[in-house]
């Protein structure tokens, strides 16, 4: 395998690779590159995060700087070269080092060289040798014991990297680096400064432009990894296949293969269980598995047109396909911190099965089906709600396959929606409740319902006696609202854990429903843990879909 | 042509714009002083660059091996047999030890004993080290301690404090003090009330988890590189795990990823162990916990039960109060006596008690056994009194800040109830002061007014105070060492005996040494704590460590100084009068000289240019026999008012607005100063809301990872942060009449409880003060919502009966 490390070309041999390392063990163990830390291994910290570049030829440049034209000299930020990279920031410590074949990994170290580089101003010395992110933080007091600063370093970088509107008014600035930050903890400032820091540091970008994390000979480089860089020949354990066909083929001969996309759940095997991984099949390169297929609007009434979204779409390119769903943008946004939407996919969501995700209740809210292919290259469909069979078993546990697509019907996102999750912390945690909700309404009267929870029960859930209670009613009838909370009831069961009580799943499964209910007759019940961040503040992160 | 702001131009770029103030922008004046004393953390270009070097950064050798621990799965019970074949031929493990292998003493203990480093015949807690393994590799050594096979018989564990108190298990005696017949006054009161409160615990959670790398010497000792807030601590255990003298053992600690008090007594168990190995084996030894291990082999902030009585008049004004505090210290002593000591000590908090009895009660439980934590106690104590004052306000159907006015320590209300009088008048002048920049009067009538209008919504207000006892409650610990070397180019190399570990001590004590020389801070480096350049240290903790360690640096710095100056009185003839050293220039009668210039004079005249400084703290005393004296040299004292609000219907919640208005005397480093005002209120507001420790029945911890337990992040930062220092000095010669600032602003964060419960108060018409567990968590919240509104309902329905 083969990638770009800061400034250097790495070539590995495939098959001295161990495959259960990650990107982080390599970076301090192997190359001694301590600025990126270990602070919780699981991806729950960010103190590793990098930035993970990737060379796409027709990627509609992140405009960045542009707009500062005025005050700079075009020269210095019309690197034509760097729109071939895109960057998103990444947990290094779940990452496994054989996925990043043909990448670019910047890490905090690479900073400081390229700053390095940046002629002279009046700046002096110091500043020059700093980039804006690390600038800003140091001006801002924004690091005490220093463990998590390159991590918020990378992660400001990035925003930094990809933002298009610079001139985005101070709240909406204020916002979008709350957000690229959300997935990095600190435990000694407090954030104030940290935040103050990001939206600084475009100032200061703007007065004194940084280096392009590319030069001309790193996007050279990557260009010819792309190029010459087929990651199908790569047999070793750790499978890359690029089509479709190539997974059935290694699904075939290696059925015991564990597949993984983003890995942000797999690799915690790894690094906290200690377990050994022997054989990885990584679809994230299939470019069929990572298609969007969203009808647009005004087709949308025509029953027969569907919405696809391939498996291995990432949450990060699910949010920017669904921005204009209220309420299932905020619902991704709290899947997880960004770098773990740049690496979660959709279909790792719902293989998992774990009853806790947060998109099965949407899917099964949703009705969608799930299209899968086994290693005969036999496709099968199955509707999400028999899909699940029992804790953690799925389908796919009877025979080695993966999911390829989950397809709905486009006419579902008009009707009655609403996404509810409910967590100890806003920001980064894991559902204690999550209630999806889709009320079909046509005069007045329910005429199709559906109610889905993770966290009350073994599997996610539909509460089919409580939608049952629905059908035919007129919408704002009490007394049906009440027999369909006492149906909930009776036909969920959570239990008692560390994340809430049984008691409390089940009071908040009422209320929420209660809520979506309230809502659906006009009732305004304002969130309070909506976030303020908005797509239009926020800039593609590269990897953009298209929309047929 | 492009003009950069001027701030940015300066060489050391030191101006924050927001440095004095959180809310004040760039608009702030700029002096050259301002300049000078919020100068940027010593460390920080490094720490953006990733430069900035931890323990586990240090380059390795080829031959360092890794450590790892078997960890018990039962609480209390006897290991009846332990195989450790499987795990001794494991891939890449070079040795394994169990208890009985350790040279000296198997007792870790930092102050009494009890703290063994391997269990031996039956283990204390779920997750104890059994037997630990070194191997060629971290991974290793944690897939290797997962192969041992290990027969337990099991007993019934003690998980709660409740249990304990009744069982009377304590892990050292109960301790009391008291002033006036408080029984007596609550029996004969017209008004009173009781009250109790479960308080839970708070993981530490240092992004850099614990960490030790031991090398063996050439004399038979060790050098040991630790994150630890304690070096000498470490030294003088690792020597007696060893059964060597303290000599042979050095200590060296750069920095710390974050410490909070978790590295003050636990981090030495890590350095032990590796230092075991590294004798047995003469190799380099590192051991770093993953971060589970770390969450569940090291102790915690103490969960406390407390209880309270308090009588008071019809106006609200306290009268007595019988407060009982028992600490859940875990299965050992660890700093279990200090720490609730340090709770009874601050059950006043900031109200007078004319009559009162504090009890502390030291409770033994099957779990890891709790250590210090940021506040140690104080936060604890604190809570259940705030909690009172509010009881105490709905009782008497008053605003609470009407409460905490009336009751606070003021002008012949002045005596703690163990005898120390608060000598200084800042606590209502600073209340009054924010209870006007936060407009609190304005703000609760608008609360008032929303919270008639919004059924799904309620939102609360509280304003409460903090004042914190600065010095070790442990006397002899009110000391402190510093060594400083002057070269013969003129730059200064400085070392006392505090650990940095984010809170800016090196920063702060760098300018205290600048100033009292009268010379540039870029002359002066401040290194790594090391044993054997100041020895006998106290712990970087109770927020004395720039108090302590900025008194002794200037008692070193007069003593060069003296040397100089006697020097230059002699050589040149001038009176000592006319010897001075400012801005970097050395001033003999009217000659001057520049510094480096000066020092190569005296170095060549054989001048000593270097000593060592020594503190003690003065005044201080504690008899515990009469629970009275004087255990503290100052009171560091803040108030906050911080704003919620609550969906009634899940108990979801979001501080929307704080104002913190916060007493460090004179401040040395204002930024820093708030930035530990910041991050203490954001970390106890995390202890307080988020952060929720959850033991199961058989006592292993379910919170332990960050998945399942959640310190605060950006999104709980409230929307609307305001900090401001109050303008005085401290009126003791505290060091240039500064405060401590490490731990008191953590109970600032008091006020988002009571503002919750506040919230929670107005469904019953702030008629009860319901009840509201710690940490209010959202299902807290909504149990607390619902408890106000059952009541509610029962009075509607009651009044329903009476027409």
């Amino acid at each position: 395998m083969r990638f770009v490390l800061n400034q250097e070309l790495i070539e590995l041999d495939d098959s001295q690779i161990d495959i259960n390392l990650s990107l982080l063990r390599y970076l301090r163990e192997f190359k001694h590159l301590c600025g990126t830390k270990e602070g919780c291994a699981s991806g729950d910290c960010g103190a590793c995060t990098v930035l993970l570049g990737h060379y796409q030829d027709d990627a509609i440049r992140s405009d960045k700087l542009t707009s500062t034209a005025q005050t700079t000299p075009p020269e210095e930020n019309d690197n034509q070269a760097n729109k071939a990279i895109h960057y998103h920031s990444v947990n290094a410590c779940i990452l496994p080092l054989s996925a990043i074949h043909c990448r670019h990994v910047v890490t905090v170290e690479h900073l400081t060289q390229i700053s390095a580089t940046v002629p002279n101003t009046s700046a002096g010395e110091h500043l020059a040798s700093l980039y804006p992110s690390q600038q800003a933080m140091v001006e801002h007091h924004a690091s005490q014991c220093g463990f998590c600063t390159p991590g918020f370093v990378m992660s400001l970088t990035g925003l930094l990297e990809r933002r298009t509107q610079i001139k985005a008014d101070t709240t909406t600035l204020k916002e979008s680096v709350k957000d690229c930050i959300a997935g990095n903890l600190c435990r000694c400032t407090g954030y104030r400064p940290i935040v103050e820091a990001g939206v600084h540091m475009f100032d200061l970008a703007m007065i004194n432009p940084p280096a392009d994390l590319a030069n001309n000979r790193i996007v050279d480089t990557m260009k010819m990894l792309n190029t010459y860089g087929d990651s199908s020949k790569r047999t070793h354990q750790y499978w890359q296949p690029v089509s479709l066909n190539e997974v059935c083929n290694i699904l075939h001969a290696q059925p015991e293969a564990r597949i993984i996309a983003g890995g942000t759940d797999l690799m915690l095997e790894v690094t906290q269980h200690f377990k050994t991984l022997t054989k990885i099949i990584d679809i994230s390169r299939v470019a069929e598995l990572k298609q969007i297929t969203r009808p647009a609007v005004e087709n949308a009434q025509a029953r027969e047109s569907k919405i696809r979204i391939g498996a291995a779409v990432t949450y990060t390119e699910l949010l920017h396909a669904f921005s204009d769903i209220q309420t299932l943008q905020q619902l991704i946004l709290r899947i997880g911190a960004e770098q773990v939407r740049n690496r979660g996919t959709v279909g790792g969501n719902i293989a998992n099965a774990s009853p806790i995700a947060d998109l099965p209740p949407v899917f099964l809210a949703l009705d969608a089906n799930i299209e899968i292919i086994d290693g005969q290259q036999k496709k099968s469909t199955v509707n999400i709600d028999a899909f699940y069979s029992g804790y953690k078993h799925t389908v796919l546990n009877d025979t080695p396959a993966c999911i390829i697509a989950i397809e709905f019907n486009a006419d579902y996102l008009n009707d009655f929606l609403r996404f509810y999750k409910l967590s100890k912390r806003i920001e980064d945690d894991i559902s204690s409740v999550m209630t999806a909700v889709r009320f079909a309404i046509e005069n007045n009267t329910v005429k199709d319902v559906r109610i889905a929870f993770g966290g009350m029960a073994a599997t996610p859930i539909r509460a089919r006696q409580s939608e049952q209670c629905f059908i035919g009613k007129s919408i704002d009838d009490e007394q049906t609202l009440q027999t369909a909370c006492n149906a909930l009831r009776k036909e969920l069961s959570p239990m008692s854990d560390v994340r809430a009580s049984a008691e409390y799943r089940l009071n908040m499964a009422e209320n929420l429903l209660r809520k979506a209910w309230l809502e659906l007759n006009g009732h305004h019940l304002p969130t309070i843990n909506q976030t303020h961040f908005t797509q239009s503040s926020q800039l593609r992160t590269g990897e953009e879909q298209s929309h047929a | 042509m492009r003009k950069l702001p001027e701030a940015y131009t300066k060489k050391s770029f030191s101006v924050p714009p927001t440095a004095t103030s959180a809310t004040q922008h760039s608009d702030n004046e700029r002096s050259a002083h301002q300049r000078k004393i919020n100068q940027i953390h010593e460390s920080a270009i490094k720490h953006v660059q990733g430069k900035a070097q931890y323990v586990d950064d240090l380059p390795n050798t080829v031959n360092t091996l890794h450590v790892a621990t078997g960890k018990a799965t039962h609480a209390n019970a006897k290991i009846v047999s332990l195989n450790l074949e499987k795990v001794w031929q494991a891939e890449g493990v070079v040795d394994v030890i169990v208890q009985g292998d350790i040279p000296g003493s198997a007792d870790v203990s930092p102050v009494f004993s009890g703290d063994v480093l391997l269990a031996g015949q039956t283990t204390q807690f779920v997750g104890q080290p059994i037997f630990a393994v070194a191997a060629t590799s971290y991974t290793a050594a944690q897939k290797a301690v997962r192969l041992a096979e290990i027969e337990y018989e099991q007993q019934t564990p003690l998980l709660r404090i409740q249990e304990a108190l009744a069982q009377q298990d304590f892990v050292l005696p109960t301790q009391s003090f008291h002033r006036g017949d408080v029984i007596k006054t609550i029996n004969e009161a017209k008004f009173s009330l009781s009250g109790e409160l479960t308080i839970r615990g708070q993981e530490h959670f240092y992004l850099e988890g614990q960490i030790s790398l031991a090398q063996p010497t050439e004399d038979g000792g060790i050098h040991v590189i630790s994150s630890s807030q304690h070096p000498t601590e470490v030294q003088k255990l690792v020597a007696s795990v060893l059964g060597v003298p303290i000599h042979k053992v050095q200590a060296e600690v750069r920095r710390m990823g974050g410490g909070f008090g978790g590295k003050e007594s636990q981090a030495a168990t890590l350095a032990c162990m590796a230092a075991v190995f590294a004798q047995r084996l003469q190799q380099p030894i590192k051991y770093r916990m993953s971060r589970q291990d770390d969450m569940e082999q090291t102790g915690k902030r103490h969960d406390f039960w407390n209880q309270y009585t308090t009588a008071f008049t019809a106006q609200g004004e306290i009268l007595a109060a019988d407060i009982k505090l028992a600490g859940m210290c875990g299965c050992t002593a660890d700093l279990s006596d200090g720490i609730v000591d340090r709770a009874m000590f601050h059950a006043d908090n900031a109200y007078y008690l004319p009559q009162a009895r504090i009890t502390g009660y030291r409770c033994r439980t099957d779990t890891v056994s709790n250590t210090a934590f940021r506040g140690f106690g104080g936060p604890q104590g604190m809570l259940s009194t705030e909690a009172m004052l509010d009881d105490i306000a709905r009782a008497v159907n008053l605003d609470p800040l009407d409460i905490r006015k009336q009751n606070v320590y003021r002008k012949d209300k002045d005596e703690t109830p163990y005898g120390q009088k608060i000598e200084e008048s800042v606590l209502l002048p600073l209340i009054e002061q924010l209870e006007n920049t936060s407009q609190y009067r304005q703000r609760r009538e608008e609360i008032h007014e929303f919270n008639r209008n919004n059924r799904w919504q309620k939102r609360g207000l509280a304003l409460t105070p903090v004042k914190f006892g600065i010095s070790f409650t442990s006397k002899h610990l009110n000391q402190a060492g510093a060594l400083i070397h002057v070269y013969t180019d003129g730059s200064i190399h400085l070392n006392h005996g505090g650990t940095e570990m984010g809170q800016g001590l090196y920063t702060k004590i760098k300018q205290v040494v600048a100033k009292e020389f009268g010379v540039d801070s870029d002359r002066i480096m401040v290194s790594a704590a090391r044993t054997d350049k100041v020895p006998n240290t106290s712990p970087t903790a109770a927020s004395a460590g720039t108090d302590l360690n900025g008194m002794a640096a200037i008692d070193a710095v007069n003593k060069i100084k003296q040397n100089l100056f006697t020097f230059a009185e002699h050589y040149y003839k001038v009176e000592r009068e006319r010897i001075f050293i400012h801005d970097d220039i050395v001033h003999v009668g009217d000659q001057v000289f520049a510094f480096a210039e000066f020092i190569k004079l005296a170095y060549m005249q054989r001048v000593s240019l270097s000593a060592n400084g020594f503190y003690r703290t003065p005044k201080i005393g504690f008899d515990r026999s009469t629970g009275k004296g004087r255990p503290f040299y100052y009171f560091a004292n803040g108030a906050a008012c911080s704003e919620v609000i609550v969906d009634t219907m899940t108990g979801e919640y979001k501080i929307t607005r704080v104002d913190i208005l916060h007493d460090v005397g004179e401040s040395i480093n204002p930024a820093v100063d708030i930035g530990q005002i910041e991050g203490g209120f954001i970390q106890g507001m995390g202890w307080l809301t988020t952060e929720e420790l959850l033991w199961d029945s058989q006592g292993k911890l379910m919170s332990n990872s960050p998945a399942n337990y959640k310190i605060p992040t950006v999104g709980d930062l409230p929307e609307d942060f305001n900090v401001n220092l109050y303008q005085a000095k401290n009126h003791e010669q505290n060091v240039y009449s500064s405060k401590a600032v490490g731990e008191p602003p953590l109970m600032l964060a008091i006020s988002v409880w009571c503002a919750l419960r506040d919230a929670c108060a107005s469904v019953a018409d702030y008629k009860i003060s319901p009840p509201l567990a710690a940490p209010a968590t959202t299902e807290a919240v909504y149990h607390c919502m619902q408890a106000a509104s059952q009541y509610q309902q029962s009075q509607t329905a009651q009044s329903g009966q009476r027409t």
